[in-house]
């Protein structure tokens, strides 16, 4: 499944059967891309809704911080859901067993939860990367009066060269 | 072109109102002005010379096709007023009349119009509401044009007649009817103007008009009497008198009016029925009386004549009308103003809309381009980020803090006390704008009343307005003025979007 390969860098841990672990993850990699998806969406919204109701009322408020793209922190969440649905799926099926040795250079003994650690960062940064990409590239989500404020970086050049 | 002559306190009052009109774009694209004021030390007169010298400044800073638009031609220099002084102030008044090279049949006909006091009277603080030694002052202005030594008049006289070969001259006389050099000069200045075109080509192209303002303020006798003790002078103003002089000259401009004598165009009489209390002075740099709406009044109807002057001779009346209600109060509200129906409605939105603009800037947007992050977080002002480049480009450089700085300077020190001063009279007589914006003074503005400009204050007030103007800011600033200074680009932007703020406002009240 071409999807998997969101997921290619989830070796097969020792121990498990190579079937197994690549049916666990055609189905893992469906719920993954639709947390991510979904946590995504809710994420542009949130940040949508939140950046409308931005109000710019004293002099100070134009330059106070853009508090709208807080709402990438439910990536964390996103990740989050993920890891737990990981473990929770790996746990039942019983595809990783509990003494698996180390996987990914981890020192860790417990492979599965190691896995569980490096999904929730990865679909946490993936989610925070998407929900960052299209606030930045579709205008619509974001008003016009603060129209620079998601990538401020990228016009930073421009003010310094002032 | 329109030539404003302001004659005496008031008529500098009304030079003051009318420059703030111009400021608000309501002014005709040019306005030639002087002042006559044999006391050129009064210190009304010294409020309009600083008005006229920042409003000049500003203009050439700001001025674009909404607002500062007027270009004021003031004959001997390029910002400052010009005041020709009708009597050498070190001389009495009998030296004017040249009392002692008479006859004495004339010495005698003298003493017969004049009392003693008032020939010996020192002629340093004007003709002190002694209109018959202003009269007589000024019905030697022919004198003045023909010597060589006073190009003044000569060069007035050429401008005018220079007016008439292209078009038309609009010419205001304005000043008070009941003080000393307004009542004198009026009518010296209007024989004296037809006479200098009588024998022209296009004379009848020539229209002139009077702004004539009877009491609006008064002094107690006792303070002037202690005023009079105090500088050991018996001839002084007495407000007791005001009422009679008007009526005189009320009296004397019908009797002209009745024998065909009348010279005018229009006249326009404006005044009040409850006359503000003011302190007493003789004159000098002391004598400052607030600004009151019917100087606004008067200086409405210069622009009124300066855009049409009435096809027949006429003569207009203004003044507060009375409200079904309110009859004991008078209040002065939009209504009242005097002009035409439409022409009411758009000087309304296009002084709402400078209003707007002045408080959006002395109590927002002045204080975000003081802000030290303003160039190193360009991003957040996007208009400014996107239209302003930095360097010399940029509303921090010392010569744009310059320029913005005249801007402030004018609306802190001029434009807002006025409006204060205009709307001080007791019991909320003046119903224009919302006094609430500025009861902490020009700098404190109140900028949650953004959306609440006009009067009456209203109970709930938010800071939304302030978000709805930035927005449009943005809105607008594509479409904006790039020409210019990057204040005068500023400036372009935020009365762009004031204008349309104001616009969406009177569309969404009930009945539009």
């Amino acid at each position: 499944m071409r999807l998997q390969i969101l997921l290619s860098w989830l070796g097969q841990p020792k121990g498990a059967y190579p079937d197994d672990w690549s049916d666990f993850l055609d189905i893992f990699v469906v719920t993954f891309c639709l947390v991510v998806a979904l946590t995504v969406l809710m994420t542009v919204v949130f940040y949508a809704i939140s950046a409308r109701q931005k109000r710019i009322h004293f002099p100070a408020d134009v330059f106070a911080a853009y508090t709208p793209m807080l709402w990438l922190l439910l990536s964390v969440v996103g990740g989050l859901v993920v890891a737990l649905l990981f473990n929770h799926f790996a746990s039942a099926q019983d595809y990783i067993r509990p003494d698996a040795p180390p996987v990914l250079g981890s020192d860790a003994n417990d492979a599965r939860t190691v896995y569980a650690i490096y999904l929730f960062a990865y679909s946490g940064a993936l989610c925070a990367a998407l929900s960052w990409v299209l606030i930045t590239a579709v205008p619509w989500f974001t008003p016009r009066e603060f129209k620079y404020r998601p990538a401020p970086f990228l016009h930073e050049r421009k003010a310094r060269a002032r | 072109m329109l030539t404003l002559i302001c004659a005496g306190g008031s008529g500098a009052r009304i030079l003051e109102a009318l420059i703030h009109l111009c400021a608000a774009g309501l002014g005709p694209t040019k306005l030639r002005t002087f002042v006559i004021d044999p006391d050129a030390a009064n210190g009304n007169l010294d409020v309009t010379k600083k008005l006229v010298e920042r409003y000049v400044r500003c203009r050439t800073i700001f001025a674009n096709d909404q607002f500062f638009r007027t270009e004021l031609d003031l004959i001997q220099s390029e910002n400052e007023l010009c005041t020709w002084i009708p009597v050498n102030t070190q001389q009495k008044f009998e030296s004017v009349l040249n009392y002692h090279q008479l006859t004495p049949a004339q010495q005698e006909i003298v003493r017969l119009l004049f009392t003693q006091d008032e020939l010996d009277m020192e002629m340093n603080v004007g003709f002190r509401g002694h209109p018959s030694l202003g009269a007589a002052a000024l019905s030697l202005l022919p004198i003045y044009q023909a010597n060589p030594a006073d190009a003044f008049w000569k060069k007035i006289t050429t401008l005018i007649q220079h007016d008439v070969m292209e078009s038309e001259a609009r010419v205001v006389i304005a000043g008070s009817v009941f003080g000393g050099t307004g009542a004198s000069a009026i009518h010296p200045l209007v024989r004296y103007l037809r006479s200098s075109m009588a024998e022209k080509e296009n004379f009848q192209k020539l229209k002139v008009a009077a702004v004539a303002l009877v009491p609006y303020f008064k002094f107690s006798s006792s303070d002037a009497a202690a005023g009079a003790k105090a500088n050991q002078d018996e001839v002084v103003a007495r407000s007791e008198h005001f009422a009679l002089a008007a009526k005189s000259a009320a009296n004397y401009y019908d009797h002209l009016q009745r024998t065909k004598d009348w010279d005018f165009d229009a006249m326009y009489w404006m005044g009040d029925d409850t006359p503000v209390n003011v302190k007493y002075c003789k004159g000098g740099s002391p004598q400052q009386n607030p600004a009151h709406f019917v100087e606004l009044l008067g200086a409405l109807a210069c622009l009124d004549f300066g855009l049409s002057p009435p096809s027949q001779k006429s003569c207009c009346y203004s003044g507060p009308l009375d409200i079904e209600g309110l009859k004991d109060l008078n209040p002065v509200t939009w209504k009242d103003l005097p002009l035409g129906e439409g022409t009411r409605e758009d000087a309304q939105r296009q002084l709402h809309a400078f209003h707007l603009a002045a408080v959006a800037h002395q109590g927002f947007f002045r204080h975000v381009f003081e802000d030290s992050r303003l160039e190193t977080q360009s991003y957040c002002l996007p208009w400014y980020h996107d239209r302003f480049d930095g360097g010399s480009e940029s509303l921090q450089s010392k010569e744009s803090r310059d320029q913005l700085e005249a801007l402030r300077i004018y609306f802190s020190q001029n434009y807002f006390p006025w409006w204060a001063q205009i709307h001080s009279l007791d019991n909320d007589r003046v119903r224009l704008f919302n006094p609430a914006v500025w009861r902490d003074g020009p700098d404190r503005l109140y900028t949650n009343r953004l959306d609440n400009l006009r009067y009456p204050d209203n109970h709930e007030h938010f800071y939304d307005c302030v978000d709805r103007l930035f927005a449009k800011t943005i809105e607008v600033a594509p479409k904006s003025s790039d020409q210019g200074s990057p204040p005068a680009r500023y400036f372009s932007i935020l009365t762009n979007a004031a204008v349309q703020l104001v616009e969406q406002e009177d569309r969404a009240k009930p009945g539009n």
